[in-house]
């Protein structure tokens, strides 16, 4: 009975270090000129590893989009995932993928604190770092010239929560602006936080009643007191910022104490998830501020319906959050400006990038133009859009060139 | 103001069924289970497939989910942890180690997918209060848990040598208690219980492989709040954590709504480690 | 006379052996590593070091004193945080706010040890869990000094003086260094009285009292050393990293327990385990990471794991103990008797092991 159990340890122990090994023969091996090799940092493991994943497959269908066109610059796209849930694991990741695997581009991340290190490192290296989700604004404020971020920021995001509150929402409870009254809530991380001062800030210089802001801790297994001060209130409107969990928990707990503002916004509470949750009847009339949605209109979006089709014969369901279209929207602007740059290096990269000047909707699927800001590299046209929960299906509402179909927002929400 | 009051309640209720299956494996085997929110979790997972693959009632599930942790504990305490009992630290170690392995095991399988039970059970008003029933059968089934381990633990023979066996494990040992084998129990019992909380649990929550992972520490806090092993104590100290917890977000802030709890909790480890249910002194035999 | 003579000779032996060991393993993990020259080596080698090190901090209380505090992550971000708002606000260079950190670390160790102090075994792991936690959302609450959730993000201006370098390599030599220092310092402790006071005050907390020692200042003096080698680690490690997020830095999973899990299973309360924890835990997790991360969701974490609770299982004493013992039982059987200072060293290596 020792022994045996002696063996297994000391297999168990041959396999770990065999394992180890390979992956370090096999990427030292591969290190072949025919190939665009991009690594992808997101949270694979850990409370966030869903998103990491989902956001990953954006990129993926990307590359096999452009492989079967004949691959980039007449090379194969190859992708290299890296997983990174901390600043720590960010550091070591990035140097891996970077004096390793020796990427040629990074691109990620769902977890502005894995970013900031992550950026770092590329910086250090030279190696282009393609921001395509993380929304914290310091990111692109470091002063790095190889970090572009192409996608939205929490600034965008509150500027278009503003905006929809005063072109859309206002008009339908046939209020002004300024009598509406407002509560703001968020989690405390720096996503929630960034956006949720600037919402506040913004609301309050159109004259918007802002009531209160209430900052949350996400994990918390209880937010009764969130709902039951948020009520107390009694707003027009409940403005929330987010993840899944602590979303449908809010909502749920609203909904056991029978309390429903006339409007809730959320922002990416477009998600399926949600949707499981409360089921079609409790989501109903819930708007949404999100990355492009998946029914925005082709003309708008070009490329959005084949990437659904593409998602769905490749994972065997509809996309499941906004954010796999952001990575994909965004992979497809890089590899055209790699295309526009004949090269993968960072600086001719941001070159050409500065040069890129499209208008939003009409080109890339996620209905993004591109024009940088040539002091923070950030995208100054990519925009979200106001989504609204119909019969259990997503509309989009504004702004009205993206709206797909003829769906009008409904307002205010019925009760539970 | 009622309104967050009875939040409070049922919250506590959440926390006190948590507790139960902790109250018994850290009460009796004295052993920090870090696996303790991963078992949860586990029972979750198993309480929604199961419900969703036979289309059947979320709380018929206790029926198959309690038995399946009854032996996952079993096996837990036989293959694992009786194997390092002489070592606390080990024991420690390897609960760490089946948290991260539970939990990895579990992302691996759902790649860290979120589900839920969608499933609006309604509300009951009460004037101008309303309770919601997902909470309140909780809640419900937190006391009569209790009373039931109560009742077990003080009038079964087994429940006698459990209560021997967390006392004084060596002189319950020299009358003649197989205390290894009252062991592999007291952990199977626990996990049970951790069975019925996620059942009890599975409507309320969305499920993911760290769903388990808040409720280590304020299972920890009930537990020594309570009094270590003490079943009514566990359901006191859940309610009064709850209720903290509930009144400190509504009347601090949401973020703070941790802190008086923590601070209750410091201060009645300091003047009265025994906890509140706990016999005095209890707290040195055994725990080191 | 002989026969504890010939004991006295087999534990030096054993020492020699033990040393060995250590080295071994250096040579076998580490010079490989260092000697590629790749910055994700590097990385690697200077978290193992850094580690190894706060590991041995904390075992001078941990595993000397026997008191499992799962709160260190405290004074790892009292390090971590004076050094990055001195850095930020006061340009005040980290050579010198590694100082300052741990001045403040001893003295919040003060003021956590004055109650926590009386409780014993699990009950002073769990509060200093607890307080911990009070401390994460104290930290994120008290924007103005913290910056809260933001964390604070340190630039990148390399220079001696910032701490800050261009090449990973000056970091290994910080971390190697650091390691020395916590090594040297927990010989010096153990050899001394205030060593021989913690193994009284761990074995026997009331007996040592009878002997004449104050348990109290004997814990007391063993957390301060122990918390201010802690601080300095977290200094280091804040401008290694340069992005203190609080949610890392005062993670009890990811830091507070780090140093308990890797001193258990290194050997809890010797000179070497931390260190040989470290070294063997660290590259796995960061390897496995590197090749499987990318596989499935938490497959690195999953082999991870498997092989923490094989190891448990197999070396029950921590690796050094059980190593240890094997050796000695080896020698008693060599020498043909079996005698009760056997059963001494034993204990000394696993101080928890009977006396519960």
């Amino acid at each position: 009975m020792r022994q045996i159990s002696k063996i297994t340890l000391i297999l168990f122990l041959m396999l770990t270090i065999f394992i180890v090994g390979c992956s370090n023969s096999v990427s030292n091996g591969s290190d072949s000129e025919g190939e665009i090799k991009i690594g992808v940092i997101q949270p694979f493991s850990g409370p966030n590893a869903q998103a990491g994943e989902e956001t990953f497959k954006g990129n993926e269908l990307a590359v096999d989009e452009i492989n079967a066109n004949g691959g980039l610059l007449g090379k194969k796209v190859k992708l290299i995932k890296a997983d990174a849930t901390n600043a720590q694991e960010a550091i070591s990741e990035a140097e891996r993928l970077i004096s390793k695997e020796k990427v040629d581009i990074i691109t990620g991340t769902y977890l502005s604190g894995v970013a900031f290190p992550a950026t770092q490192i590329a910086n250090k290296h030279n190696v282009l770092y393609w921001e395509t989700n993380a929304l914290a604004p310091n990111i692109t404020q470091q002063g790095f010239k190889n970090v572009i971020r192409i996608g939205q920021n929490s600034d965008t995001f509150a500027s278009v929560a503003v905006d929809s509150i005063k072109n859309v929402v206002a008009p339908a409870l046939g209020k002004s602006v300024k009598d509406l009254k407002i509560v703001i809530i968020h989690e405390q991380s720096i996503y929630g936080t960034s956006i949720g001062e600037m919402e506040e800030e913004r609301l309050k210089d159109l004259g918007a009643q802002v009531l209160k802001r209430i900052p949350y801790d996400p994990a918390a297994a209880d937010l009764s007191s969130v709902v039951n001060l948020s009520k107390n209130e009694n707003p027009d409107i409940w403005l929330r910022t987010g993840y899944v969990n602590d979303g449908s928990l809010l909502l749920k707990q609203a909904r056991d104490i029978g309390w429903k503002p006339p409007v809730i916004i959320g922002v990416a509470d477009d998600s399926t998830y949600l949707l499981d949750a409360l089921g079609k009847d409790g989501m109903e009339g819930i708007l949404s501020i999100s990355y492009p949605p998946y029914d925005v209109s082709e003309d708008y979006a070009p490329g959005i319906e084949a990437m659904m089709k593409s998602y769905k014969e490749k994972y065997g369901s509809d996309p499941k959050i906004p954010q796999t279209l952001v990575s994909f929207g965004g992979t497809k602007i890089l590899f055209d400006l790699i295309k526009n740059a004949e090269s993968t290096n960072a600086d001719k990269i941001r070159e050409s990038a500065l040069k890129m000047d499209v208008e939003i909707g009409g080109t890339y699927p996620t209905g993004y133009g591109v024009k940088l800001d040539p002091g923070t590299l950030d995208n100054t046209r990519a925009y979200p859009v106001l989504t609204q929960w119909q019969d259990g299906k997503i509309r989009t509402i504004y702004p009205s060139e993206a709206v797909g179909t003829d769906a009008k927002i409904k307002l205010p929400l019925q009760g539970w | 103001m009622g309104q967050i009051i009875i939040s409070g309640i049922l919250l506590g209720g959440i926390y006190a069924i948590v507790s139960y299956g902790l109250t018994l494996i850290f009460g009796v085997i004295r052993v920090i289970n870090f696996a303790h929110g991963s078992l949860l979790m586990v029972g979750m997972f198993m309480a929604y497939y199961l419900s969703k693959g036979m289309n059947l009632n979320i709380y018929l599930m206790m029926l198959i989910v309690v038995p399946l942790m009854f032996i996952l504990g079993v096996l837990i305490q036989k293959y694992l942890l009786s194997k390092v009992i002489n070592e606390p630290d080990m024991q420690l170690f390897v609960t760490f180690g089946l948290l991260l392995l539970f939990e990895n095991v579990m992302l691996a399988v759902t790649k860290g997918e979120f589900f839920s039970l969608d499933m609006n059970m309604g509300t009951i008003p009460i004037g101008s209060l309303v309770l919601d029933w997902g909470r309140l059968i909780n809640l419900v089934a937190a006391i009569v848990l209790a009373i039931l381990l109560l009742l077990f633990l003080n009038h079964t023979k087994i429940g006698w040598a459990i209560r021997a066996v967390s006392q004084n494990r060596y002189a319950a040992g020299i009358i003649g208690l197989r205390v290894e084998r009252l062991y592999i129990l007291a952990f199977g019992l626990g996990s049970a219980c951790i069975g019925i909380a996620a059942v009890l649990l599975t409507p309320i929550y969305t499920i993911f492989p760290h769903v388990g992972f808040n409720f280590v520490i304020v299972s920890f806090a009930v537990v020594i709040l309570g009094g270590l092993g003490s079943i009514p104590g566990a359901l006191a100290g859940g309610m009064i954590i709850g209720l903290l917890e509930s009144l400190s977000g509504y009347l601090i802030a949401p973020e703070l709504n941790q802190i008086v709890w923590y601070l209750l909790f410091l201060l009645v480890l300091f003047f009265r480690p025994a906890g509140l249910f706990g016999i005095a002194g209890s707290e040195e035999g055994g725990v080191k | 006379m002989s026969q504890s003579n010939s004991i006295q000779t087999a534990n030096s032996k054993l020492s020699k052996n033990k040393i060995y060991a250590v080295a071994g393993l250096f040579i076998l993990c580490i010079v490989p590593l260092l000697l590629s020259q790749e910055q994700y080596y590097l990385d690697i080698v200077f978290q193992a070091f850094l580690f190894a090190a706060l590991a041995s901090s904390w075992n001078i209380i941990g595993g000397f004193g026997g008191q499992h505090s799962f709160g260190h992550a405290i004074f790892f971000g009292i390090g971590a945080y004076t050094t990055a708002i001195l850095f930020m606000n006061y340009q005040i260079s980290p050579w010198i706010s590694i100082w300052i950190g741990m001045l403040i670390s001893l003295f919040v160790a003060f003021i956590i040890a004055l109650p926590t102090f009386r409780l014993r075994g699990a009950f002073f792991s769990i509060a200093t869990l607890i307080i911990n936690q009070l401390v994460l959302v104290l930290v994120l609450y008290y924007k103005e000094i913290t910056n809260g959730s933001q964390g604070i993000l340190l630039p990148y201006e390399p220079s001696f003086k910032n701490m800050i370098f261009e090449n990973r390599m000056a970091f290994v030599y910080i971390a190697f260094s650091f390691m020395l220092i916590t090594i040297f310092v927990s010989y010096i402790v153990l050899k001394n009285k205030l060593g021989y006071q913690l193994q009284a005050v761990r074995e026997n907390q009331d007996a040592s009292r009878i002997l004449g020692v104050n348990p109290f200042w004997v814990k007391m003096n063993g957390l301060f050393i122990s918390v201010a080698l802690t601080s300095m680690g977290g200094s280091i490690y804040a401008m290694y990293i340069r992005f203190v997020d609080p949610y890392l830095i005062l993670s009890v999973a990811e830091i507070g327990a780090m140093f308990v899990l890797i001193t258990m299973i290194g050997g809890m309360g010797t000179l070497s385990g931390p260190i040989i924890g470290a070294i063997l835990m660290m590259p796995i997790d960061i390897l496995l990471r590197g090749s499987l991360g990318g596989v499935r969701p938490g497959l690195n974490i999953v082999v991870f794991s498997l092989l923490l609770i094989i190891v448990a299982l197999f070396f029950k004493e921590g690796i050094v103990g059980t190593v240890k013992n094997k050796l000695e039982q080896r020698k008693t059987k060599l020498l043909g008797e079996y005698s009760v200072e056997t059963d001494k060293t034993r204990n000394e290596v696993n101080p928890n092991a009977e006396s519960s």
